[in-house]
């Protein structure tokens, strides 16, 4: 399932101490090529129906994700992160959004700034910057995240707010599909 | 002149052919020579200028006067039934293909009125509307008026907590040069 290249003990330790470092990690080719190419496949069957509220956001929810939240919720996916962000997993608060031409969410007065650790996975096609959907993460340094088929992006938040910018009509039918996952855990092993 | 005023889904005036045209001309002209910035942020995307107040262009300059006189103010207060305290802000604003401004309501501070003066008309299909939103509980619902650009026309609004509108994204290859504000009790 996790391309091989991210399983190796060298490789994960690296990518420990730069998310360490850096406080966020991204990771692209995330999954093996077959198993990202069968997971695009399923989600573009899947329905989707749109949740807007104009002065907080535009985007649409899939009707039922179990079967995609099992994939990050998977021991292997879960031993990842764990040995990733040197934690012992307690939940992970799932959701999967799709954006497209139209689509946005906004930085709200009542949402406060949020601490903790997260990660965001894209579904994509072909996405250029011009498309806008950047993911923005608004703390000390703003940390921009390009939306990209099969790219994992993993971050301690500190006090930051995020938001999805406006996807404009450059985008045309393309969309992207936004996994993400907020980490409870107790404490560092 | 043609004035025309509405009052749904909030207080707003619709004034046609505001100045002659020479002068509008004349102003689009002068306007194109200003400094424009990008503006971006979660809710906007277009290019500003200073506020014109500060402009060291004498056309510009003419206007602003003109716009924060005395005399105006006056007519703007009868027009909508307001009261004012004759400060107003104006800035150059200009959206290009792509560019937008989702749904918010202007409220900040002493803002009483909200002002567009359109120096470029779009057609409908050019993308670059005013939408206005009818509101339910003080937010925004849904769009139930949009005014597409037209050269020369000046769009006022009653600034209050029901004022949720947004700039439709510009979509064909066009500048949308307008000059923008409000006016403050």
């Amino acid at each position: 399932m996790i391309n091989k290249i991210y399983l190796s003990e060298k490789t994960i330790s690296r990518v420990r101490e730069e998310l360490r470092k850096k406080t966020f990690v991204l990771l692209d080719d995330f999954f093996d090529e077959n198993f990202y190419f069968l997971l695009k496949s399923e989600i573009l069957r899947k329905k989707f129906s749109k949740k807007k509220i104009p002065d907080q956001y535009s985007f649409s929810e899939a009707e039922n994700c179990r079967k995609f939240e099992k994939i990050f919720l998977s021991p292997q996916f879960l031993e990842f992160l764990e040995e990733t962000f040197d934690l012992k997993i307690k939940k992970i608060e799932f959701s999967m959004r799709k954006f497209q031409r139209g689509d946005y969410t906004l930085l709200h007065d009542s949402e406060k700034s949020n601490d903790g650790k997260e990660f965001i996975f894209f579904i994509s096609d072909f996405w250029d910057a011009e498309f806008g959907g950047n993911v923005f993460y608004l703390g000390k340094k703003p940390l921009i995240v390009q939306p990209h088929g099969n790219r994992l992006f993993v971050i301690r938040r500190n006090k930051s707010r995020r938001f999805v910018k406006y996807l404009n009509s450059r985008c045309d039918k393309k969309s992207f599909v936004l996994v993400q996952g907020r980490i409870n855990a107790p404490a560092r092993i | 002149m043609k004035v025309r005023k509405f009052s749904k889904p909030f207080k707003h005036v619709l004034i046609e052919n505001f100045l002659s045209k020479k002068d509008a001309k004349i102003l689009l002209k002068e306007l194109k020579k200003e400094k424009f910035e990008l503006k971006e942020s979660d809710l906007f995307n277009f290019k500003q200028t200073q506020e014109l107040h500060f402009s060291k262009n004498k056309a510009i300059l003419n206007f602003y006067k003109f716009f924060s006189g005395r005399e105006f103010g006056k007519h703007i207060e009868e027009m909508m039934g307001i009261k004012l305290n004759g400060k107003i802000d104006m800035a150059g604003s200009l959206y290009e293909r792509t560019d937008f401004l989702l749904p918010h309501d202007d409220r900040l501070e002493s803002r009483k009125a909200a002002y567009i003066y359109y120096l470029i008309g779009l057609n409908k299909k050019d993308g670059g509307d005013l939408a206005f939103f009818s509101s339910k509980k003080g937010k925004p619902w849904k769009i139930v008026k949009r005014f597409f650009p037209k050269e020369n026309s000046l769009i006022l609004f009653e600034v209050s907590k029901n004022s949720w509108h947004a700039v439709e994204e510009v979509l064909a290859s066009k500048k949308r040069y307008s000059f923008t504000g409000w006016f403050h009790r």
